[in-house]
């Protein structure tokens, strides 16, 4: 095996059989060579398949410089707003006269190949903010840099920024996709404070199950195939306690993608969704505060420049629930939480950039009553982050982060429940990079490298202490590539995950493709369709039938078990019908073909906890979005079907909504007065009903002979699983806010009124009283915003 | 104006559903259906069946109904092979008559000998509730033996635990093995025979002891045909059975107390009552990390258990 590969490095080093050829390309043609004898010289299949799959990276990365540019010049450049200095996330960089165009990546970067040299005006434009123009003369040589800084639109009133963000995702190839940016989440009225996860419920195909959970579920999927990041930092529980709100202030995030389905190569390990949010780097130019006080919590949010081009932010939260139910509604409510957000990042060259951030959260649910489960909640995060053009044409976006999630239950004196703890800790790199080519096609490329480790103690009902403990590495990989033919846009790739050669338990499959395509037929409106086939191994313990999942254990897919596995089909037709009102219809299908459910037939200890089950969630979606100086409406309409099937029973999960409807309208009265009306209305989610009652023996003095004189105890008989439904659920939220300004604070000052109408949403019943108990009820709150 | 239409629409229609505050019955539609409960037993020749039915609260709280629903007018047979025996309306008493009196409505069988390893099936018929059946395999006659019976008469004298072992039957899913001591009591110069049980073993909880007994646990063995027996051990802790005679030192004094013998009793159960035992007392899972509670019959249309078992004892004397 030496001797083969120093043969063929003698030939790479004395080729002259074909002299004009270039070093790399001989390079290249060798190292196929070379790599061929290496995976016939692989002892296993698995070992040859790796090494198959890491020859294609590595002559991937071998032959990048090969697409290098050849005659015009490279302009490239960063869009960032002109008061804070922050880079903005897909702006539109336009060479006016001609055809020619890019859009910033999620660091504000662009770049627009080969550029014939030549006299141009460049325009940058982006939502919420002034067009600015640059008139630039392009020499043959070096690449140019044209960096745009973009002033803010002093009022929004004659903005359209529902039709704004339609278009700004028409533009995207895939179907499933959709851009938020911070002045998306301040157009959702708040349950009392703003918070990320609520305002993406409003997204077609996502539904939540509760006015006090934010847990959501996609398109048909369970709560737990939702991959959430920020920053490219995996967050496995990002709900503060019972999911009332979120642990992300939505203050520091700068942009959300919602992937409902069918994502990009680049995500993988769930089965449903990724919410990819990037936060913010602070401003350059000044340093500034910005504070919010409302009934449940308060916040204090800093940020400013350092030195050079550093900046930094820092923002806090701290709950005030105790404080405002004790003191205002006379009512006992232990519940707190925290969180922490801090970042400081250093742009470095003109195109790069790098960021320390750490994170924390903390909530408690404390009761004095011994009879009540305390309950501890923790997530600590840190992470670098690093971006930057290298080789001129590949632009590099990479994190190295350490999380760690933990959460406790004491039962105290309670005896329904036990004493349980749970813990995930991971260490991981993501990597991902651009590269730009003369044709304007696009590939992306990356790696992501972890370490998780998953715990859940417990103490089980036989009262024997259970651990489950799992450690394994995630390795993954991913290409991706973008082009256009005509009309057609296409965007295809591999999720290749390595996870299953290095470690037979994963079980899941290598190869995940994962594809969109783009069909522009008339004006803007474009037909899509997608495709993709995602894993998952890991899944969360909890009762599936739960109200509110309070615990939520993470544990890997138990040994014996097939990892879950789903195909997404997705087609739709997206376009506006005037100007001012953008639509977007698409339905779905999605097959489950291996899912993890409860064992619903297990009677014995040798019966698995867990088995298999197959799924499949289908729907339809529609979007309206309607902009006019005025007003702004938003209307997003799910029909969807979901379904089970375990052990024989075909059943609608808890999630499953037939209907769902969120109407969203922003009416501008003046220049600082908005006022938001959200109107919610879902058809019930499924529950099973009680049909009777016997009375259960439980034979306690069988074998001292006796069992006839025993009376028993109550037993509720269930009906079929999860036949019933509840009442449909509707809901109007009304929202006022103010803005004002006193030098040098910038203030807003709003009102929100939470159901309106006191419509009384079936929360959950007991079974043993049948008394409802309900969400939500009319709900006045106040919030005061300052910014200086 | 034109421009607050979108809105007003959007106020109209919220208005309209401020009306559709919708009834919401957590209960479905009620089937009455039958409950029977009948384990059968080597140690007696009377056997039971006890039947009932299922009932419905008039709101949601089941112990607001105070009179049970028996069936009175069932034909209640028990088969096995050709033989059938036919059950008589009986009476018994309750265990605790709080909640629906003092005596309970039940089926009787007797004389009826169950014979060991045959199968046994159970019909009832209601005129008002129609039939079901269920079957049951008797397990078989067992055996148990201490493998070193010295240690009973000596404890102290040997620091090594009490082996027993237990030879099962096929059609048996579990088993329960205890064992007991039988001892005189003088009272007032009259001898007078006790039992204790002796536990498996003795747990330190602070400054107190524990003693845990033994409990039904699946048999570990597969068997090979269908009337082979399969050897199951388990192991009484010496310094437990020493703990029990000291108490009863303790308790009666060395010169009032006698001992006569170790009485070792293995109970087989059938594969029914092995698994609604578990499920009825806890979900008796000792690798389980799920907390709901399944249920299990195998009254086909109905609930409750049609099961089995069997008891076989040994003695060993102590004098």
């Amino acid at each position: 095996m030496r001797r083969e590969l120093t043969k063929n490095f003698r030939e790479l080093q004395y080729c002259e059989v074909c002299p004009f050829i270039d070093f790399r390309e001989r390079l290249v043609a060798h190292a196929w060579h070379v790599l061929g004898k290496i995976v016939t010289f692989a002892p296993s299949r698995i070992e040859r398949v790796c090494l198959r799959v890491a020859a294609a990276v590595l002559l991937f990365l071998i032959t990048l410089p090969q697409v290098l540019p050849a005659q015009g010049v490279d302009v490239r450049g960063v869009v960032s707003d002109s008061t804070s200095g922050e880079r903005l996330p897909f702006a539109n960089v336009v060479f006016v006269g001609t055809n020619r165009g890019a859009s910033t990546n999620i660091q504000g970067f662009y770049l627009a190949t080969n550029v014939p040299p030549g006299a141009y005006t460049i325009s940058a434009s982006s939502i919420g903010y002034e067009t600015k123009r640059r008139n630039v003369v392009i020499q043959a040589g070096q690449p140019v840099v044209v960096n745009f800084e973009l002033p803010p639109k002093v009022v929004e009133f004659s903005e359209i920024v529902v039709t704004g963000q339609a278009n700004r995702e028409l533009t995207e190839i895939s179907t499933s996709i959709h851009l938020l940016d911070q002045k998306d989440l301040k157009l959702v009225p708040t349950t009392i404070q703003e918070d990320i996860f609520r305002s993406i419920r409003i997204l077609p195909g996502i539904v939540s199950t509760s006015d006090v959970n934010s847990q959501f579920y996609v398109r048909g999927g369970a709560g737990d195939q939702n991959l959430i990041l920020l920053d490219g930092i995996k967050i496995y529980n990002p709900y503060h306690a019972f999911g009332i709100f979120s642990i992300f202030d939505s203050d520091i995030i700068k942009t959300t993608e919602v992937y409902t389905g069918a994502f990009p190569p680049g995500f993988g390990g769930r089965l449903s969704s990724v919410v990819n949010m990037t936060s913010r780097d602070g401003k350059q130019k000044e340093i500034s505060g910005k504070a919010n006080l409302n009934f449940l919590s308060a916040k204090l949010q800093l940020e400013g420049p350092v030195v050079g081009d550093a900046t930094w932010v820092i923002s806090g939260r701290k709950s005030l629930f105790s404080e405002t139910f004790r003191n205002f509604l006379r009512k006992d409510v232990p519940l707190s939480f925290y969180d922490l957000f801090a970042k400081v990042t250093i742009q470095g060259s003109e195109h790069s950039k790098y960021g320390l951030q750490a994170f924390t959260s903390g909530d408690d649910l404390r009761s004095d009553n011994l009879n009540e489960p305390d309950y501890s909640w923790r997530n600590q995060a840190v992470g670098f982050v690093a971006a930057g053009l290298i080789q001129d044409r590949v632009f590099i976006n990479a994190v190295g982060y350490e999380n760690n999630f933990v959460a406790k239950r004491e039962p105290k004196s309670t005896s329904t429940l036990s004493a349980a703890s749970t813990r995930v800790r991971e260490v991981g790199v993501r990597a991902n990079a651009t590269l730009y080519t003369d044709s304007h096609d696009l590939y992306f490329f990356g790696f992501e490298f972890s370490f998780p480790s998953l715990e859940y103690n417990l103490i089980n009902n036989f009262g024997v202490p259970r651990r489950l403990f799992s450690s394994f590495v995630e390795t993954s990989t991913w290409l991706r590539y973008q082009t256009n033919f005509g009309n057609l846009q296409l965007d295809g790739g591999l999720h290749i995950d390595l996870s299953s050669l290095l470690d037979r338990e994963a079980g899941l499959e290598v190869f995940q493709p994962r594809l969109n395509m783009s069909y522009l037929l008339v004006d803007n409106w474009r037909a899509k369709f997608s495709y993709g086939r995602f894993n998952q191994n890991i899944i969360t313990v909890n009762n599936e039938d739960d109200v509110i999942p309070i615990f939520d254990a993470w544990i890997r897919v138990p040994v014996g078990l097939e990892p879950e596995h789903a195909d997404h089909y997705v087609a739709g037709i997206d376009g506006n019908i005037i100007p001012a009102l953008s639509t977007s219809f698409q339905t779905y299908y999605k097959y489950y073909s291996s899912l993890v459910s409860y064992n619903r037939d297990k009677v014995d200890a040798l019966d698995p906890d867990y088995i298999n089950s197959t799924g499949k969630a289908y729907g339809f979606e529609t979007l309206l979005r309607y902009g006019i100086p005025a007003i702004d409406v938003y209307v997003a309409y799910t029909l969807g079907w979901t379904t089970i099937t375990a052990g024989g029973l075909t059943y609608y999960p808890r999630y499953d909504r037939r209907h769902n409807l969120n109407m969203l309208a922003v009416v501008h009265l003046t220049d600082a007065f908005d006022v938001t009306a959200r109107w919610e209305v879902g058809s019930g989610f499924p529950f099973t009903q009680s049909i009777g009652y016997y009375d259960r023996l439980n034979l306690g003095n069988i074998f001292g002979g006796q069992f006839v004189g025993e009376t028993g105890e109550p037993y509720s008989i269930l009906g079929e699983k999860n036949t019933a439904r509840l009442p449909a659920y509707h809901r109007m939220d009304l929202s006022a806010s103010y803005r004002f300004h006193v030098a040098p604070i910038n203030g807003s000052l709003g009102i929100h009124i939470i159901n309106v109408y006191d419509h009384r949403n079936v929360f959950y019943f007991d079974r043993k009283t049948g008394q409802k108990v309900n969400m939500l009820p009319f709900f006045p709150s106040v919030t005061l915003n300052l910014e200086y | 104006m034109k421009r607050f239409i979108p809105y007003g629409m959007f106020l109209l229609g919220a208005c309209v559903l401020i009306s559709c505050d919708s009834e919401f019955n957590p209960k479905g539609p009620y089937a009455e259906r039958m409950v029977i409960y009948s384990i059968l037993m080597t140690r007696t020749d009377t056997q039971y069946v006890r039947l009932y039915t299922t009932y419905d609260p008039p709101a949601f709280d089941p112990s607001e109904v105070h009179e049970e629903r028996t069936i009175r007018n069932a034909t209640v047979t028990i088969r096995q092979g050709a033989a059938a025996v036919q059950f008589r309306d009986t009476m018994v008493a309750r265990d605790n008559p709080q909640r629906y009196g003092a005596s309970v409505p039940a089926y009787i069988g007797y004389p009826f000998t169950i014979v060991g390893l045959e199968t046994y099936s159970l019909t009832v018929e209601s005129p008002s509730h129609g039939s079901l059946t269920a079957t049951t395999t008797m397990p078989g006659k067992g055996d148990v033996t201490v493998l070193n019976p010295f240690v009973l008469r000596s404890p102290q004298s040997f620091n090594e635990n009490i082996i027993v072992s237990a030879r099962i039957t096929p059609p048996a899913r579990g088993f329960l093995l205890r064992m007991y001591i039988d001892y005189e009591v003088r009272f007032n110069d009259a001898w007078s025979p006790q039992r204790t049980e002796v536990p498996k073993e003795v747990v330190d909880a602070g400054e107190e002891r524990r003693f845990v007994y033994p409990q039904l646990v699946r048999r570990t063995t597969v068997p090979v045909s269908a009337r082979s027996l399969n050897a199951e051990s388990v192991v009484f802790t010496n310094s437990a059975y020493e703990a029990v005679l000291q108490q009863l030192f303790n308790d009666y004094g060395s010169e009032n107390l006698r001992f006569s013998k170790v009485v070792l009793i293995l109970t087989q159960v059938d594969a029914n009552l092995y698994t609604y035992y578990n499920l009825a007392n806890g979900f008796q899972d000792e690798f389980s990390i799920r907390t709901d509670q399944p249920d299990y019959s195998n009254i086909q249309g109905g609930y409750g258990v049609f099961g089995a078992m069997t008891e076989d004892s040994t003695l060993i004397g102590l004098q």
